[in-house]
């Protein structure tokens, strides 16, 4: 069997076996089971991909399997991976993996919680193997919609109306998606001959630009919206907020990359010269979605929609660095991607440890933690280092590289919104700063606090798995940054040839 | 005019048959064991529905007034489906006392419509065609006024049937201008005189709005709110599924092939039948609460998602209808179970009384689920595949900004239909629905539907077939 | 160091600027470290970390005054501690580039040896306070990377740093340009000088000093208010003036279009619902009326 379909077969087989468990802790000992094989799969992927490039495979995919599914339509069941590909495979397993422990002690319908989880990441694995536009477009529906009971079921606070706030946007968004893949699937053939759904095969042709120029936006704004594209991004802070820890770490993570993902993978590569035309208008949304996410987490006071806002920042220069279409933005961007997926996940893990401590997400409330909970207190801090781009986690590397490649345009446009977004970085700075001092540093603000346990074992290892992570990246980030450069190189060279305007 | 061609028959001639059986074993039966004849009529049926596939080879009767071909016998087997399903369900609902003395009626009233639509989709002229819409509508009052002794049903089938008329009368009249302008009532030789002038608009125009009250498209759908919640629930489904999908398929075939040179005149007709008919319908689901009501609204809505399909004006366009109508057979059949299922365990009809339902009825709420978000066309389930591909088909002739319209008002629907889900998953309820165990026919229904919805889409050779069929019928 | 990168330039003779900050990097992170372990060590050892807090405090912690003694020589740019050699390149590079940068660059190194020098002989000379308890020596834990830093501090200068790292990958040789680096000793001295005059004994001297030099020096003495202005700018200005109004936009005017959107449909289900009337005559109406409709469609269509 093909690896790739391997990573759709096991959280398959995971839920069905999760289905014939009777208590919560065989649940989730299934459930840990059956996401450390796929985290070890992802692994697996990651060395056999690196190890088939060194053999000296140039395809532009590798592990490519063709099934046909829909004859008459040309639709296909094609998986295949490039560098980027595998690395957003690895971010899921990581995230993913950690997610299982960080929702351990989920006592209200287990079973039910752990294969929606399960049941999303399918999805999420699903989007980042295929190459046919249908299944992609199938997996990333079934990644959205398990969200809604997700978090109506086990979130916390208006639970209710932010999942429905969440789903229904997101659906609007792949709505637009749709039309965007009509549009690309019946322009696949402007000489005639079949249309195709297939990504690689469009990527050969030219889509006529007239139906570029209406396309285009649909499809971006589609996958946008999942990217907390301004002012599409009010899902994600009330989403967040009411999420359970498991949910907002793997949305936030793993789910708001696929928007990132898709926007470059569908959008840009096939529809390079709308791209071109139409980027000064996402450039300028995107800009705004960095400096105003950042503005609206220093007044929040709820650690969740602090760190919502933050991904609306984070996630907006994803899109800024996509949208900058050179090599070194892009590369940044996708390492920001990585980078942000860890991270995010980190902050949504603590933040659901530490409200299952304190019952408050309210930082006025909070004080001192480092005194009580060292070891979560210390995690919370590299998280928020990570955040703020410090040297040596992952956050720097990302960021220094979108910046300096944002950098190369030599217009006055793309410096003055490079500028613009760089100042982001401050005022991150600021937010997470000002959360850390509050939340950990000073008394113990609740006299209740002074009992507070550490994290237990299975925190422990959620937190570590993404730590090192993290870590990881920012100490060697060279290998991870070839293998994306390299990939990308099919992708920048076509959006290179559509400058003709 | 030799046996074999009886042969073409046969999904006609074995329903007589079984009407025949049945009036011989209502008569044979005494009173006390009238409600034997349940299972006996659903077994019967059953063989009907298996006699229905055996493949024949197609052809003219009647000097081309009754046509068989590869295409109209998966109409009526889809339609066989449905209907046996159907009957599976009815079983709980039949059994009780006050109906026990009217079972056959049920079977006989039933498959006396069947044989209706079955006449109807073969038509090869408008005379066979508005015999059998007549057919399969009027017994259709009789069973939407069945629970007699509730008001509300008796409303529901002087509705029906008076509102049935006013459309009958108009498709008459549409039919009679159109006879008036080609001289023809056959098929054939109108396809080949028509040309679009004001005439033929003004026809077109009462046949759509004829066949727009059958299908159900805004504005012609006053009755189905009224008619789907006074009628019991299972003669409800049968007409949200069965009777509407067959309406639809002899739309489809008929503005194929009939009304196939006057294209371009009727396409601005249905893509604003096909707006407001989702539009409107979607709107007025948003605030029902009674499950029926709202299934009902719902129902509108798909008719209307319908429409992008027949504006694919290809064979594409016609399979994609088809297949959705088998993927709506399914999907409908498995929400109308649950809530008949529901109903007569409890009485609950309205969405509210669904709070908690999954504490106390895992199952049926998963069904439920799954069923919901095949009618959203969420994936993975049948649903999905469905209106993929009749927006496909919508977009194939250039129609983007339509089915953006279709797809943002799919998201709307999900709306709804995330409403029920809510109420069952969710809410908290001081008391839910009681755990029931529901009978063994429904149960079978139920998985029939579960298989559909999941298979139906993940097999890909369902559709390739349905294609195929299409497409050597168009040619 | 930041103007070192600032006269940097790349590729060529104008590399140098970029290697001398890559050197004044280095060899800056071993004695501001030591700097900062010192002074924690201090801290340590007073329990307070205010400066009138201390005094006379090379008696009771030798090691760290010896270290810190290393770290401040270093910092000043005395020969042969390594920040001599790292200060005397960014100096040169300066002085190729821009004779203003070099002069503020200049004065500014005088500055440094001065204000170290003032805390050096603040907390190590002058007069003992009152300490609650005897000050005592940090633990050894503290006073190894304290002597290991003094170490490296010391000898780190000596590293071929301009054959190591350049921006181009070329190799340059570079001398000891003895007209800068002569120049620039002399104003570390003389900085140091100063501050012996006026901080090694309690003297009077400072307190005129500051009273002559008048707001300027109440200026320095508050940083020149860059606390209060950093203060000013993030809680007033960014958390009052600009994330308060785009939280609010966020939550009224983005997300409220959103929410709108659902509001305004639910709004129109409403209204709409006096059509289903149930009444039959009604229904036939609009059906007729739809068809009507339907052909208006077609005649304008």
């Amino acid at each position: 069997m093909n690896i790739l379909t391997l990573l759709i077969v096991v959280p398959v087989l995971t839920m069905a076996g999760i289905l014939f468990t009777k208590d919560m802790k065989s649940t989730r000992m299934v459930s840990a089971i059956g996401m450390g094989i796929q985290l070890i799969v992802s692994a697996v992927l990651v060395f056999m991909y690196l190890g088939a490039r060194k053999a000296g495979a140039s395809d532009e995919m590798l592990f490519v399997a063709d099934y046909t599914w829909f004859k008459s339509l040309n639709i296909h069941y094609t998986i295949g991976v490039d560098g980027i590909a595998v690395a957003m495979i690895m971010l899921t397993g990581i995230v993913v993996f950690a997610g299982i422990f960080a929702s351990w002690e989920m006592e209200y319908l287990t079973r039910e919680f752990f294969i929606s989880l399960i049941l999303l990441a399918t999805g999420v694995f699903g989007f980042f193997i295929s190459i046919d536009l249908f299944t992609m477009f199938l997996f990333y529906e079934v990644a959205v919609i398990p969200m809604y009971l997700l978090i109506g079921i086990w979130g916390s606070g208006p639970k209710e109306s932010s999942a429905m706030k969440l789903t229904l946007m997101l659906m609007g968004g792949s709505a637009l998606l749709m039309v965007g893949i009509f549009g690309i699937y019946f322009n696949s053939a402007p000489d005639g001959g079949p249309l195709t759904f297939n990504i690689l095969e469009i990527s050969k042709i030219q889509i006529p630009v007239e139906a570029q120029r209406f396309f285009f936006p649909f499809t971006f704004i589609g996958f946008g919206i999942l990217g907390a594209l301004f002012p599409f991004h009010t899902w994600s802070p009330d989403g967040h907020a009411s999420a359970p820890t498991a949910v907002s770490m793997l949305h936030a993570g793993v789910l708001m990359k696929l928007g990132g993902y898709g926007a470059f993978r569908v959008a840009m590569f096939l529809m390079p010269e709308a791209a071109h035309e139409q980027a000064w208008i996402f450039i300028i949304l995107t800009s705004i979605s960095v400096v105003y996410g950042a503005f609206g987490a220093i007044w929040q006071k709820d650690l969740k929609y602090i760190n919502a806002y933050s991904s609306v920042s984070h996630c907006g220069l994803v899109l800024f660095a996509l949208l900058m279409m050179n090599e070194t933005a892009m590369d940044g961007g996708i390492l920001q991607m990585i980078s942000h997926g860890l991270m995010t996940a980190l902050f949504f893990a603590l933040i659901g440890m530490i409200y299952g401590r304190t019952h408050t997400r309210n930082i006025n409330e909070m004080g001192g933690l480092m005194k009580v909970i060292p070891f979560l207190s210390v995690v919370y801090v590299i998280a928020g280092l990570a955040s703020l781009g410090l040297p040596g986690l992952s956050g720097f590397v990302a960021e220094m590289t979108v910046f300096v490649g944002a950098f190369q345009h030599p217009d006055i446009f793309h410096r003055v919104v490079t500028i613009v977004a760089a100042s982001s970085i401050v005022i991150t700075a600021v937010y997470i700063l000002r959360v850390v001092g509050i939340l950990l540093l000073g008394p113990v603000k609740n006299p209740h606090f002074e009992h507070l346990n550490d994290a237990k074992w299975y925190e422990k290892l959620s937190m570590i798995t993404l730590v090192l992570a993290i870590a990881g990246i920012g100490i060697a980030p060279l290998w991870l940054s070839n293998t994306i450069l390299d990939s990308l190189k099919p992708i920048v060279e076509k959006l290179a040839m559509a400058v003709t305007f | 005019m030799s046996i074999e061609q009886f042969y073409f028959m046969r999904h006609e001639l074995v329903l007589t048959l079984a009407i025949i059986i049945l009036l011989i074993a209502e008569i044979a039966t005494s009173d006390k064991n009238k409600k034997k004849l349940i299972p006996f009529s659903i077994w019967l049926f059953g063989i009907v529905t298996i006699v229905g596939f055996i493949p024949s080879q197609g052809g003219e009767l009647f000097g081309g007034s009754y046509q068989s071909s590869a295409l109209t016998d998966l109409m009526k087997n889809i339609l066989n489906i449905g209907v046996f399903i159907i009957f599976l369900q009815a079983e709980g609902w039949l059994k009780r006392d006050e109906t026990a003395d009217r079972i056959s009626e049920y079977f006989l009233l039933t498959l006396a419509t069947l044989i209706g639509m079955n006449f109807m989709i073969s038509a090869g002229d408008f005379l066979i065609f508005y015999i059998g819409i007549e057919t399969a509508t009027i017994p259709i009052a009789g069973l939407a006024a069945f629970d007699k002794i509730r008001s509300r049903s008796a409303e529901a089938g002087i509705k029906l049937i008076l509102s049935s008329a006013l459309s009958s009368g108009v498709l008459l009249f549409g039919l009679s201008l159109i006879y008036g302008v080609t001289g023809s009532i056959y098929f054939t030789d109108i396809a080949q005189t028509i040309t679009s002038n004001s005439m033929v608009a003004l026809g077109f125009i009462f046949f759509v709005s004829g066949m727009g009250f059958k299908i159900s498209l805004v504005p012609f759908h006053f009755w189905t709110a009224d008619v789907y919640e006074g009628a019991p629930i299972n003669v409800t489904s049968y007409l949200s599924v069965i009777s509407k999908g067959a309406a639809s398929f002899i739309f489809v075939i008929i503005l194929f092939t009939v009304f196939k040179s006057i294209t371009e005149m009727w396409k601005p007709l249905i893509y604003t039948l096909a707006v407001f008919t989702m539009t409107i319908a979607n709107l007025f689901a948003l605030r029902q609460n009674n499950i029926k009501r709202f299934l009902a609204f719902s129902s509108i809505a798909q008719a209307g998602f319908l429409l992008l399909g027949i504006l694919g004006t290809s064979d594409l366009g016609m399979s994609s209808v088809v297949y959705f109508v088998l993927v709506y057979v399914f999907t409908n059949l498995g929400a109308f179970g649950v809530v008949e299922a529901i109903s007569n365990a409890s009485g609950v009809e309205t969405i509210d009384g669904y709070n908690g339902l999954y504490k106390t009825n895992p199952k049926l709420s998963l069904l439920m689920t799954l069923s919901l978000f095949s009618l959203a066309g969420i994936p993975p389930v049948a649903g999905f595949f469905g209106k993929f591909f009749l927006f496909t088909a919508a977009a194939s002739s250039g129609y983007f900004i339509l089915v953006l319209i279709a797809v943002l008002n799919a998201t709307i629907s999900l709306y709804y239909y995330l409403k029920v889900i809510r109420a069952m998953f969710i809410e908290k309820s001081e008391n839910p629905v009681a755990t029931f165990r529901s009978s063994n026919y429904m149960r079978v229904a139920l998985v029939i539907c579960v298989t559909g919805i999941f298979a139906v889409g993940f097999a890909s050779g369902i559709f390739e077939i349905i294609r195929e069929i299409s497409s050597a019928f168009l040619n | 160091m930041m103007l070192a990168l600032g006269v940097s330039g790349y590729g060529g003779e104008e590399g140098l600027g970029y290697m001398a900050s890559m050197f004044h990097l280095f060899t800056h992170a071993m004695f501001k470290a030591l700097l900062f372990l010192g002074a924690g060590s201090i801290i340590h050892a007073v329990h307070s970390n205010l400066m009138q807090d201390m005094g006379g405090l090379r008696k009771y912690l030798p090691i760290t005054h010896i270290t810190f003694l290393i770290a401040c020589l270093t910092i000043s740019g005395v020969p042969p501690f390594s920040g001599f050699f790292s200060k005397d390149e960014i100096l040169v590079a300066a002085l190729h580039h821009n004779k203003l940068l070099f002069a503020v660059e200049f004065i500014v190194a005088g500055l440094t040896a001065f204000y170290m020098f003032r805390l050096y002989f603040n907390v190590f000379w002058g007069k003992d306070r009152h300490y609650h308890h005897t000050p005592h020596e940090s633990p050894l834990t503290m006073t190894i990377p304290l002597m290991f830093l003094a170490f490296a501090s010391i000898f780190s200068g000596f590293i071929p740093f301009h054959s190591l790292v350049t921006s181009d990958k070329m190799h340059f040789a570079t001398e000891m340009n003895f007209a800068v680096a002569i120049p620039s000793v002399l104003i570390g001295l003389l900085g140091i000088a100063m501050a012996w005059i006026l901080y090694k004994k309690e003297s009077v001297a400072p307190e005129k000093l500051s009273k002559s030099f008048g707001i300027l020096y109440t200026a320095t003495y508050n940083k020149f208010y860059f606390d209060e202005i950093y203060l000013f700018v993030t809680k007033k200005i960014i958390f009052n003036y600009i994330s308060r109004p785009v939280a609010w936009f966020d939550r009224h005017i983005v997300d409220g279009f959103m929410v709108g959107i659902g509001t305004v449909t639910e709004k129109v289900s409403y209204r709409i619902k006096g059509m289903q009337s149930g009444q039959l005559q009604h229904y036939a109406f609009m059906f007729v009326a739809g068809a009507l409709a339907l052909a208006l469609v077609m005649i304008l269509m």
